[in-house]
């Protein structure tokens, strides 16, 4: 089964506070992502905006917050064309910092469609293997 | 989204299709062909084709009296890219943000 979720996972020198305020403080938000038009607040919509021309290029609403360990995002971005994800921001204190974790969900409606698109990779390379044996 | 990969996903989104792009796989198939893995009839396969032809997964052509249906491969390219995409969106956010961060100090 293939998953669909992105996930990836970094290490930071500083401590999960540190951290936290970069994912929910709106100009610590500009030095890594885009400026947010306010800080971030469970149970409220977000906009990060263009620092050059104040143009919305994010947007979403957070869903929990638990302050320097997880933050739960609706969140979307111009190519998703309006439709809502989720975003996960996972924050565990390690030795000399914080290990930070992102899980993008629901970038596509059927994981199974996915599935199928690497088995149908397979299945054509198969079938242009047996087709190169025939004509060769 | 681009307008190719709303159609590809919807071609995929109906086990029917994914069906007949299964057997596909493994050939190409007239729309009598694909009919007989079925319990349908000829007119609702063809408009599953069609869907699916929408969706740039499919491609049709013809062979004497025949009309030959078979998988583009070319149709799922957009719709592997599109992962890729946010792949590459958090790679640079997080490489960015671990470097705003570490820089300070």
């Amino acid at each position: 089964m293939t998953d669909t979720t992105i996930r990836k996972s970094i290490f930071v020198a500083a401590d999960p506070e540190t951290v936290w305020a970069h994912l929910t403080d709106a100009k610590l938000l500009g030095t890594w992502f885009h400026p947010a038009k306010a800080d971030l607040v469970e149970g409220q919509e977000f906009t990060l905006v263009s620092a050059k021309d104040g143009e919305r290029m994010c947007y979403g609403s957070v869903q929990t917050a638990t302050p320097h360990s997880h933050m739960k995002w609706a969140f979307s971005v111009g190519p998703l064309n309006g439709r809502m994800t989720d975003v996960d921001w996972h924050l565990t204190p390690i030795q000399g910092g914080t290990r930070l974790t992102l899980e993008h969900h629901g970038l596509l409606d059927s994981a199974e469609a996915v599935g199928l698109l690497y088995a149908l990779d397979k299945g054509w390379h198969g079938f242009l293997g047996a087709l190169y044996s025939q004509v060769a | 989204m681009p307008p190719n990969i709303q159609t590809g996903f919807r071609a995929l989104a109906d086990p029917t299709r994914r069906d007949i792009l299964h057997l596909l796989a493994g050939g190409e198939q007239t729309i009598a062909g694909l009919t007989t893995h079925f319990d349908m009839t000829r007119a609702a396969v063809k408009k599953h084709l069609n869907v699916l032809s929408d969706g740039g997964l499919v491609t049709t052509r013809t062979q004497g009296r025949e009309r030959l249906n078979a998988l583009d491969p070319n149709g799922l390219e957009p719709l592997r890219d599109w992962i890729g995409f946010f792949e590459q969106f958090w790679d640079e956010k997080l490489s960015n943000l671990k470097s705003a961060i570490e820089s300070k100090d």
